[in-house]
């Protein structure tokens, strides 16, 4: 059949036979899970075998876009990519924006990945014309060279998802990049493709996407895209991208010293945002986004002057620095240098603080250190992302992440380590709980700041203001009843269920995770947009409920790798103080009304398996659950394996 | 600095294009009903290095008798109407 708003395909490509298919669209598989991540989740879980090695040839790369990637939706070009991640063999889908476009203009919804070419080699994707095209000339060097050299051969327009020199090493907290700018980050995407000789994916099509009733798609689009372009802080947006909301992000974004103190560089976030506006070059948009967060950045003076580097957030230029000795253009130094190798800034940030720690308590020694001091300053940041992205020295240790490294330095290590499944978190929740945080510990793959930041992310809503949102979300009446139980107080853990499935539904269409964008959509355009581009009609509740659907066969694919209740644990360390200028800040509840223990904790997880109708004790999708959702086969393959009962 | 395309009433800013395919994407969809940019009449060119766009326009772009979607379309003010 014709599908609209589809590509209507999917390619295989096996990398160890060189076997490349094309595959028509399954109409089961448009039904039940829609698109996008549903798409991958689902592929996912029916290929890759549980208990597999991620670096193995055997794992499984599902590379998707989302439905209405390629057309007129604004801010619609999320690209994902489901595989067994190596940094804590969880499975799971980071995201990014473009590629998505391209892939479907050639005719393709999704691409498999398995097995391991013989020598590097890339995917070249020209609309019917696929071939693994020889890359031992661009192995070794990093993604800008990478992704420049690869346009030039196969033509400027095409888009390019490429690994550096941390995937070839395979780098288990090693990323992709989309295009210089999107990242395809946290939990070693870039290890996967390098452990199967992929260096990258390049692709161009001219098909084009059909769309089932224009008329009503532009109307609906346009109206999303006129509000956008009326968004009141638009004009600030488009120089510092998610850096306006600055001040919320210095709250919870702010710690340093790993996990010890509110950094200097967060403290004084006002100050920070002149800065960054002084290096700012200029912006760049994902297809159809009238609302860009992309930035080049470019050091005019001083230390690494003229460095152009480009970002995904003009806003992760002042991660790397540490304190007052640690400036601006040493930070941006820093991030290029993870970008160019393929690191993921957060978990190469996380780990160096980790290691610099270690070492400063006398549990790394100089000589574990390759007889070198590591100092809070730029020198040690620089030079660990050097040998962490050659797997050199310390460096060979670090590059297998947190868990691995704290075990290297025994019971002392470990106490200090800050892991939720393996990987360090995204934010703090002790200047504010934002339930990022609480979402960071229950997400099936590890923390991930997205499903979690919606309205919560800002302090001082009310219950009132969080009905009203849940009502326009289509939360169930009696599941508001539950989350806003009484005028002043709401339940985080219960509402955070509900964040998730509308992030979940619009991961499956490919909207932004963005505030400024997705606060744009809610179900009800989200739906109208499905329906009008590929003619099935979906009702809002439907589209939520598919959102649900793709959550929980993630979610089940990670219970069939052992992941349950046991591994969505809080730190230790939000539970001790947090050192700010002149007090000491802990961990409390939203409205900051009282102080939370462990149990209280506990009590939320109770909270959020509940809303979910999962099993508490074990915190996994019930049986009744997943045939509720139209997963009986996932239910029974549970069942047959021991995990569910009968 | 601004300067005049192929079309006589279409000004170019290329340095306030962000490189959306927004104007592609509503060119294409008038001329093959589909969103298909390389069926576009208007041509977006990345620089090597994909920082700088520049656009041009074929020979087939007919203001869209008149209605300049293109230009109607841009949200960064990249197009500007310039009527004679």
């Amino acid at each position: 059949m014709e599908f609209k708003g589809y590509a209507g395909a999917g390619l295989r490509v096996d990398l160890s036979t060189g076997n490349i298919r094309k595959e028509p669209l399954d109409l089961d598989l448009v039904k039940r899970f829609v698109g996008g991540s549903g798409f991958t989740n689902k592929l996912a879980y029916d290929l890759i075998p549980p208990g597999v090695e991620p670096l193995s040839p055997e794992n499984f790369v599902v590379i998707g876009s989302g439905v209405l990637s390629g057309t007129l939706a604004p801010g619609c070009t999320k690209v994902m990519a489901t595989t067994k991640l190596p940094i804590n063999n969880a499975i799971g889908t980071p995201f990014a924006g473009g590629f998505s476009h391209r892939l479907k203009y050639a005719g393709y919804d999704y691409v498999i990945i398995t097995g391991r070419a013989d020598r590097p080699v890339y995917l070249k994707i020209m609309d019917d014309d696929v071939s693994l095209v020889d890359a031992s000339h661009v192995w070794g060097k990093d993604i800008f060279e990478t992704t420049d050299l690869l346009r030039t051969e196969n033509g400027i327009d095409c888009s390019i998802i490429a690994i550096g020199k941390a995937g070839e090493n395979l780098v288990r907290i090693s990323l992709a990049m989309v295009d210089k700018f999107g990242t395809l980050g946290r939990g070693g995407l870039g290890a996967v493709l390098g452990s199967k000789n992929l260096k990258a994916l390049v692709v161009n099509g001219t098909k084009g996407i059909g769309i089932a009733d224009i008329v009503e798609f532009m109307k609906v689009a346009g109206s999303v895209r006129e509000r956008m372009l009326n968004f009141p802080l638009r004009k600030e947006w488009l120089k510092l991208g998610v850096a306006i909301g600055g001040m919320i992000f210095s709250k919870i974004m702010g710690t340093g010293k790993n996990w010890a103190e509110l950094s200097a560089q967060f403290q004084d976030f006002p100050g920070q945002t002149q800065e960054l506006l002084k290096i700012f070059q200029s912006g760049y948009a994902c297809p159809s986004c009238p609302l860009n967060c992309r930035a080049l950045v470019r050091l005019k003076d001083g230390e690494y002057a003229g460095l152009a580097a480009p970002t995904s957030s003009i806003l992760h230029s002042i991660y790397f620095e540490q304190n007052d000795s640690f400036n601006l253009n040493q930070s941006v130094k820093c991030l290029d240098l993870c970008n160019r190798y393929g690191l993921d800034a957060f978990a190469t940030k996380a780990l160096i603080d980790y290691a610099i720690d270690l070492y400063q308590a006398g549990i790394i020694t100089k000589e574990d250190a390759d007889g070198q001091e590591l100092n809070w300053d730029f020198t040690t940041v620089l030079n660990l992302i050097e040998k962490i992205g050659h797997r050199e020295g310390l460096g060979g240790i670090l590059a297998d992440g947190l868990i691995a490294t704290s075990k290297k330095f025994g019971k002392l290590g470990i106490e200090r380590v800050v892991a939720i499944k393996g990987l360090n978190p995204f934010v703090d929740p002790r200047a504010h709980l934002s339930g990022c945080e609480l979402s960071s510990c229950v997400n099936p793959r590890g923390p991930y700041i997205s499903p979690g930041a919606a309205i919560s992310f800002f302090p001082g809503k009310t219950a009132q203001q969080i009905a009203e949102y849940c009502q326009k979300m289509l939360v169930p009446e009696e599941a508001i009843k539950r989350i806003c139980y009484s005028d002043t107080e709401f339940n985080l853990a219960r509402l955070i269920k509900y964040e998730e499935d509308c992030y979940s539904s619009y991961s499956c269409l490919g909207i932004c995770a963005r505030g400024a964008v997705k606060s744009y959509y809610n179900p009800h355009n989200a739906a109208k947009l499905y329906a009008s581009a590929t003619g099935f009609d979906i009702t809002a509740i439907k589209l939520q409920e598919a959102g649900e659907r793709a959550w929980n066969i993630l979610k089940a694919a990670n219970v069939r790798e052992g992941f349950a209740r046991k591994d969505d644990r809080f730190p230790d360390k939000f539970f001790e103080p947090l050192k700010a200028k002149d007090k000491e800040i802990r961990l409390m509840n939203y409205n900051r009304s009282r102080e939370l223990t462990r149990d209280d904790v506990e009590k939320m997880f109770d909270d959020y398996y509940d809303e979910r109708g999962w099993d508490i004790e074990k915190g996994i999708p019930t049986n009744k659950k997943l045939e509720d959702l139209d997963l009986k086969d996932v239910a029974a393959d549970l069942q047959k394996r021991g995990i569910l009962s009968q | 600095m601004a300067e005049k395309r192929a079309v006589e009433a279409i000004l170019v800013k290329p340095n306030e294009c962000h490189g959306c395919l927004t104007c592609q994407l509503s060119c294409s969809l008038r001329v093959s009903g589909r969103f298909n940019p390389s069926k576009a009449n208007i041509m977006i060119n990345r620089s090597k290095n994909g920082y700088e766009y520049r656009q041009s326009f074929t020979d087939g772009c007919d203001g869209c008798g008149g209605d300049y979607l293109c230009v109607r379309s841009c949200p960064y003010g990249a197009l500007i109407l310039e009527r004679n």
